[in-house]
C-alpha cells in the first residue's frame, strides 16, 4: 500500500490541520504558570409544575371552587455565572371557550378577578453552592537533588475553580435570614395581589398595552462570607498532600513544581522525577482564602404561588379559559 | 492501490475544525426543559448606549429535546420599577417598538440551535435607560383550564450616551465575534465541499470507463 500526499492533498491537509491547530496554539506556550480554570457551560433552568413537581397536564391549572390553583415555580442553577434573575407572571382575561376556540365576542372574566398569593409561605433554596477560586498554602520540608539540605517550603498558589457548598440543609423561609450571609444569591419573595391589567391572548382583538406583571420570585448577587467558604474547603481538602490536591483537581502540578522550584532558586527542569515525587508527597495544603469574587453558583430555588379567582356575579355559566405566562429573565 | 488516507484525514480534520468553530457559540443562558434562549457573546443581557444609529446584535435559541421544536420569538416593552425589578409589558411597546427581530419563529431540529439577529434603532438622546426583552416560547399551550406557559426572556437595555454599563458588552466586539464565527464556519464548510468534490472527481477518474 502506498501512501503519498499529492500537492493538492498536502495543501488541503495543511489547511485542515491549521484549522484544528490554530485554536489549540493558545495553550501551547503555557508551562509552569499557575492556572486558574474558569468553569463554563453553566445553565439556569425554569420549571413550572403542579405542587408535587409533576408537569401541568392538558387540564391546565383549574381555578374556582374546590381548586387551589397552586403551582410550583423552580429555578435551578448549575454552575451558572450570573446571579440576578426574576421570575414574573402575566395573566390574560378568561374568555368563554366554545370547545375549539376562545369566544372573544363573549364577556370575559377580567384578569383583575384573578390574584396571586402564597398561602403556604413556601420559599426554599436547596443545594446552594458557590463557584470560587481557593488560595492554597503549601507547606512542608523537602530535600531534592544535589542540594542535600532539607528546605522548608511555604508557597501560596491559586487553585482551580471549585463549587463549594457551605449549607448542607435546605434554606427555608424561616432560616433564610440566618443563612443569607452564606448564599451567593439572595432570594426575594414574590408580589401578591390581582392582575389588574390583562395580557393579550393570541388572536385577541383587544389590545393590552400594559399588562400587570407580578414577580413570583427573584434573586440578586451577593458575596457570601469568605470564612464559611474557606471552612468548607478545608473540611474537604485541608491537610491533603500536593499529590492528593492535584488528583482532586484543586491544584495544577505544574504550578506546584514551579512555585517550589522558585523558592529553591532553580528552574523546574532541574528537578528529577524523584524530586517531583518528593515534592508532591511531602507538601500539604491549607486553604487560606478566596481569590477574587464568586464566579457563579449552583442551587435550586422554589416558591409556591397560588392563583385565586373571584368570579364576578354577572359572569355567565360556562367554561372559561385564559393563559398564565411565567417568564424567567436574567437581571 | 493508492491510499486515500490523506484525503480522509483532511476531511475529518476539517469537520472537526468546523465543529470547533461552531462550538465557539455561547451555550450559557436561561432555559426550560425544552429550549433555551441566550444573548450571544456569553452575556446575560444586551445593553447598548444610545448613539442614534442602528445597533446590530443577536440572540441564540436552542432546542434541548430530541425532536423538532418551533420557538416563537417576540420583543416586549419592559419597565424598571422603583424596587429594581422589571415589569414585562406588551409586544412592541416602548423600546420594543424600536427593535427588529430577524425572525419571529424558528424551527429547530433535535438539539439544534440558531442565532437570530436583531437590530436596535437607538435614539439620539436619552435621559434615562430604556428596556425591552426578547422573549421565546415553545408554541402556544393548550388546556381546558388556565394554560400555563413557560417563557424565557433576555433583557435588552439602551442607556444614555456615556452612561456605560459594566454588564454591557460592546456592540462592536460582540457583533464582530459573531461575524467572525459565521465567516469562519462558512469558509470551513466551503473547504469541506471542495475536498469532497475533489475526492469524488478523483474516484471517477480512477474508475475504468465502462465498455
Amino acid at each position: 500500500m502506498t501512501f503519498r500526499l499529492s500537492r493538492p492533498r498536502a495543501l488541503a491537509a495543511l489547511a485542515a490541520a491549521a484549522v484544528v491547530t490554530v485554536p489549540m496554539s493558545a495553550f501551547a506556550g503555557s508551562t509552569t504558570v499557575p492556572v486558574t480554570t474558569v468553569v463554563g457551560g453553566g445553565t439556569r433552568t425554569l420549571a413550572v409544575t403542579d405542587p408535587t413537581g409533576a408537569a401541568i397536564g392538558t387540564n391546565g391549572l383549574p381555578l374556582g371552587t374546590g381548586h387551589g390553583g397552586a403551582l410550583l415555580v423552580n429555578v435551578t442553577d448549575a454552575n451558572y455565572q450570573h446571579a440576578g434573575y426574576q421570575v414574573s407572571a402575566t395573566m390574560t382575561n378568561l374568555y368563554p371557550w366554545t370547545g375549539t376556540a376562545y369566544d372573544f365576542s363573549g364577556v370575559p372574566i377580567p384578569s383583575s378577578a384573578i390574584s396571586v398569593s402564597y398561602p403556604s409561605n413556601l420559599l426554599d433554596l436547596v443545594n446552594v453552592a458557590s463557584m470560587v477560586t481557593p488560595i492554597v498554602n503549601l507547606t512542608g520540608t523537602v530535600t531534592v537533588g544535589g542540594l542535600g539540605v532539607p528546605t522548608a517550603i511555604n508557597q501560596t498558589l491559586d487553585g482551580t475553580t471549585q463549587s463549594v457548598q457551605t449549607l448542607t440543609s435546605a434554606v427555608t423561609q424561616s432560616t433564610l435570614a440566618s443563612a443569607l450571609a452564606q448564599l451567593p444569591v439572595t432570594l426575594q419573595t414574590g408580589a401578591t395581589g390581582a392582575f389588574t391589567d390583562a395580557a393579550g391572548l393570541p388572536g385577541e382583538p383587544t389590545a393590552h398595552p400594559s399588562p400587570t406583571s407580578k414577580v413570583l420570585m427573584s434573586g440578586n448577587a451577593q458575596a457570601p462570607l469568605t470564612s464559611a467558604l474557606v471552612t468548607a474547603l478545608n473540611a474537604t481538602y485541608g491537610g491533603q498532600t500536593a499529590a492528593q490536591l492535584v488528583a482532586a483537581g484543586l491544584l495544577d502540578q505544574n504550578a506546584v513544581i514551579s512555585a517550589v522550584a522558585q523558592q529553591l532558586g532553580i528552574t523546574p527542569d532541574l528537578l528529577s522525577p524523584a524530586d517531583i515525587t518528593t515534592i508532591m508527597t511531602s507538601l500539604t495544603g491549607t486553604i487560606t482564602g478566596i481569590s477574587g469574587s464568586v464566579l457563579g453558583q449552583s442551587g435550586s430555588y422554589n416558591t409556591l404561588p397560588a392563583l385565586n379567582i373571584n368570579v364576578p356575579s354577572t359572569a355567565s355559566a360556562g367554561v372559561y379559559r385564559g393563559q398564565l405566562v411565567v417568564t424567567l429573565m436574567d437581571t | 492501490m493508492r491510499s486515500r488516507l490523506g484525503w480522509r484525514v483532511a476531511v475529518v480534520a476539517v469537520v472537526l475544525g468546523t465543529a470547533s468553530a461552531v462550538g465557539l457559540l455561547p451555550a450559557d443562558g436561561v432555559q426550560t426543559a425544552e429550549f433555551g434562549l441566550a444573548a450571544t457573546g456569553a452575556r446575560s443581557k444586551i445593553v447598548h448606549s444610545a448613539t442614534g444609529s442602528p445597533v446590530h446584535d443577536s440572540v441564540l435559541v436552542y432546542n434541548r429535546t430530541a425532536r423538532s421544536l418551533t420557538i416563537s420569538l417576540d420583543v416586549v416593552g419592559v419597565t424598571q420599577k422603583a424596587d429594581g425589578s422589571y415589569s414585562l409589558g406588551a409586544s412592541g411597546t416602548g423600546l420594543a417598538a424600536h427593535i427588529r427581530l430577524q425572525s419571529r419563529s424558528v424551527t429547530l431540529a433535535a438539539r439544534g440551535r440558531q442565532t437570530v439577529s436583531l437590530t436596535i434603532d437607538t435614539p439620539d438622546h436619552l435621559s434615562s435607560p430604556e428596556y425591552a426583552a426578547v422573549t421565546a416560547i415553545a408554541g402556544p399551550a393548550s388546556s381546558t383550564g388556565v394554560a400555563v406557559t413557560e417563557r424565557l426572556a433576555v433583557l435588552v437595555g439602551v442607556t444614555p450616551p456615556g452612561a456605560g454599563s459594566a454588564a454591557a458588552h460592546t456592540s462592536g466586539a460582540s457583533h464582530k465575534r459573531t461575524v467572525a464565527v459565521v465567516v469562519a464556519t462558512i469558509l470551513l464548510l466551503a473547504l469541506l465541499a471542495v475536498l469532497i468534490s475533489a475526492f469524488v472527481l478523483r474516484r471517477r477518474r480512477s474508475t475504468p470507463a465502462a465498455g
